[in-house]
């Protein structure tokens, strides 16, 4: 499988998190490099349900990046997570 | 110490240690001696509400100093108290609050019934004042109430599709409060943190394994919309000494790097139980505080009062293929059984389903006696006298010898979502309510790591998933709205015809993974 274009990924994910925050009542403006879960605009909840979207969107094992969720903290570091060569889906 | 209601226990410890620390609570901090004598004028007030003995109060409340008081109000007065989230879908608070037809609700929110409205500052102060010039002395009726009196009313998820209310008697606390003594250590000296929602049986344990054994207990509010650091913090702020959480916060706070001894220097237990914590995320948490700190796996069902078993990580604890802890020896005064299908004992090493019996078993739902009939049951290996279990639904196997279980599953469709307890055909009803769906079933889906994601599959009309969304929301906890909702043109049934929810997985599973 080729690599995902970025701006797809990017997008994608920008507009699932957008989601999960609406359904909390967050409206506030959301970039690119914002963080996530160590700013508490994520939680506990919606880190599994991150987690196991990636999983199985983008096969990534969560325990391969030694269940480490500050790497998961931005839309960026998602996105460049989810391009690594390593991280592609067979 | 020996008393025969909570409420004479929660009294002697007042008299015995009355200037110690009791409640640290929105930045206010009381004694055992203003904490009583706060309980004791609420009580008070309660009873000039209408509120008498058996009488249920709903106490719709966050987090403040006026719904632990009148916790201990209630308890003094034997009127069972139920903690509701203030923050539950309108829909869902009303099916609670008919079924435990409440004499009075203290509430933060508007709505149906007799209410007590303190959800401003100018309502609170209304009244404190009012109660400020009633005695504050230990009232004389507290005597009569006994162990088998109601204590609280605990909600979870009913599989009717609407919640079921535990009634949870005096004795059942009694006996928790002693195991967390004598098992955990607690006592004088130790401070609680109370991480776990209030309306959430994990409280339970804080506020009455806690405050009664002396201890002090923190109210601290879980992660919505703050910084983790910030929650590990003020647990270090406080001194906290005993830190009980689902896993999934643990696991939590481990993946974000929190989770460490410099973070949490003050804590020397940790104790988990909700949910089972998987091997694989239990290994670097102990290793970060081998010699530091005990790690506790706890397990119970809502209608055993919160916990009958504990058991301590150790070393040899990962020798093991089990993916998840044990959960250890049942706690003094409770008795079991495991059973087949047929309600016959299952050969030792073999998996059955556990029957709990003991003073530490719910007195029933209430006011539902189908559901009550269905779970609390007659010793089927008993004929000649009167001995309630209640029927788990969980599968367990007992180790030859030691008799430490372990769990392996489940009888029926219940699950475990972030500690909370779920039924799914809860899910099932609340999304066939949907205008369009005709039939819906709801999912779990589990990585290698332990972690559950909950999917839907429905069927009828195609509908946008935000209007799913927004559907579920409005009538479910937000931990019970399913991730995503894939739309199938047929549910698979089985041979019976019924809607077949391990081939509904398996579809969705792969429907997932095409869609990426």
């Amino acid at each position: 499988m080729t690599t995902t274009e970025r701006p797809e990924v990017r997008s994608r994910m920008r507009h699932y998190i957008t989601q999960r925050l609406i359904m909390k009542g967050d409206l506030s403006p959301l970039s690119d490099d914002d963080l996530l879960f160590t700013s508490g605009r994520l939680d506990s909840l919606d880190a599994v349900e991150l987690i196991m979207s990636i999983e199985t969107d983008y096969g990534i094992n969560f325990s391969d990046i030694g269940f480490d969720l500050t790497r998961l903290d931005s839309i960026s570091a998602i996105a460049a997570l989810v391009q690594q060569p390593s991280a592609e889906p067979a | 110490m020996v008393a025969h209601n909570l409420a004479l226990h929660f009294e002697a410890v007042a008299a015995a240690s009355p200037e110690a620390l009791a409640l640290i609570c929105e930045g206010d901090s009381l004694t055992f001696a203003e904490l009583n004598k706060s309980a004791n004028r609420l009580a008070r007030w309660l009873t000039s509400q209408g509120v008498d003995r058996g009488a249920v109060v709903c106490l719709e409340l966050p987090k403040m100093v006026e719904a632990y008081a009148l916790a201990m109000a209630c308890i003094k007065i034997g009127a069972p108290y139920a903690f509701l989230d203030p923050a539950a879908p309108a829909e869902r608070a009303r099916l609670m609050l008919e079924r435990c037809r409440p004499a009075l609700i203290v509430s933060v929110r508007g709505g149906v019934g007799s209410r007590a409205l303190i959800g401003d500052a100018d309502a609170r102060a209304a009244l404190r004042d009012a109660v400020s010039r009633l005695d504050d002395s230990n009232l004389p009726q507290t005597a009569v109430i006994t162990g088998v009196d109601p204590a609280y009313v605990m909600f979870t998820s009913g599989s009717t599709g609407e919640p079921k209310g535990v009634v949870i008697p005096h004795q059942g606390v009694l006996h928790l409060i002693d195991w967390a003594k004598h098992d955990l250590g607690i006592g004088p000296g130790d401070r609680l943190t109370n991480v776990n929602p209030i309306y959430f049986d994990n409280s339970v344990f804080d506020i009455y394994a806690g405050l009664l054994n002396g201890a002090a207990i923190v109210a601290l509010d879980a992660l919505k919309g703050r910084p983790p650091a910030e929650l590990v913090s003020e647990i270090t702020k406080h001194q906290c000494t005993f830190f009980f959480a689902v896993p999934t916060l643990f696991m939590f706070l481990d993946s974000m790097h929190l989770l460490r001894p410099d973070w949490l220097p003050s804590v020397s237990r940790f104790m988990f139980g909700g949910e089972g914590f998987p091997l694989a995320r239990l290994r670097p948490f102990y290793d970060a505080f081998a010699g530091k700190a005990k790690l506790i796996n706890c397990y119970g069902p809502t209608e055993t009062s919160c916990i009958c078993s504990g058991f301590e990580i150790v070393e040899s604890t990962f020798d093991t293929s089990d993916g998840l802890a044990p959960l250890g020896r049942l706690n003094p005064n409770f008795s079991y059984r495991i059973l087949d299908e047929d309600l016959k004992p299952v050969p030792a090493g073999t998996a059955g389903e556990l029957w709990l019996g003991g003073p530490g078993v719910a007195l029933g739902y209430i006011n539902n006696p189908q559901e009550t009939a269905r779970r609390f049951r007659q010793d089927p290996l008993i004929q000649g006298y009167r001995s309630i279990l209640y029927r788990s639904g969980d599968l367990v196997e007992a180790e030859a010898g030691s008799g430490v279980l372990r769990f392996r599953g489940r009888a029926d469709n219940q699950v475990k979502l972030r500690g909370y307890r779920v039924e799914l055909e809860e899910i099932d009803h609340a999304l066939v309510a949907c205008k369009g769906v005709t039939r819906a079933l709801a999912v779990v889906l589990q990585d290698a790591g332990g972690a559950s994601r909950l999917l839907a599959a429905y069927a009828g009309e195609r509908l946008p998933e935000s209007e799913l969304r927004q559907h579920c929301t409005a009538h479910l906890p937000a931990y019970m709205v399913p991730g995503r909702f894939i739309w199938l043109e047929h549910i698979p049934v089985n041979a019976n015809g019924k809607a077949d929810r391990r081939s509904v997985a398996s579809l969705l599973g792969e429907a997932v993974a095409r869609a990426s």
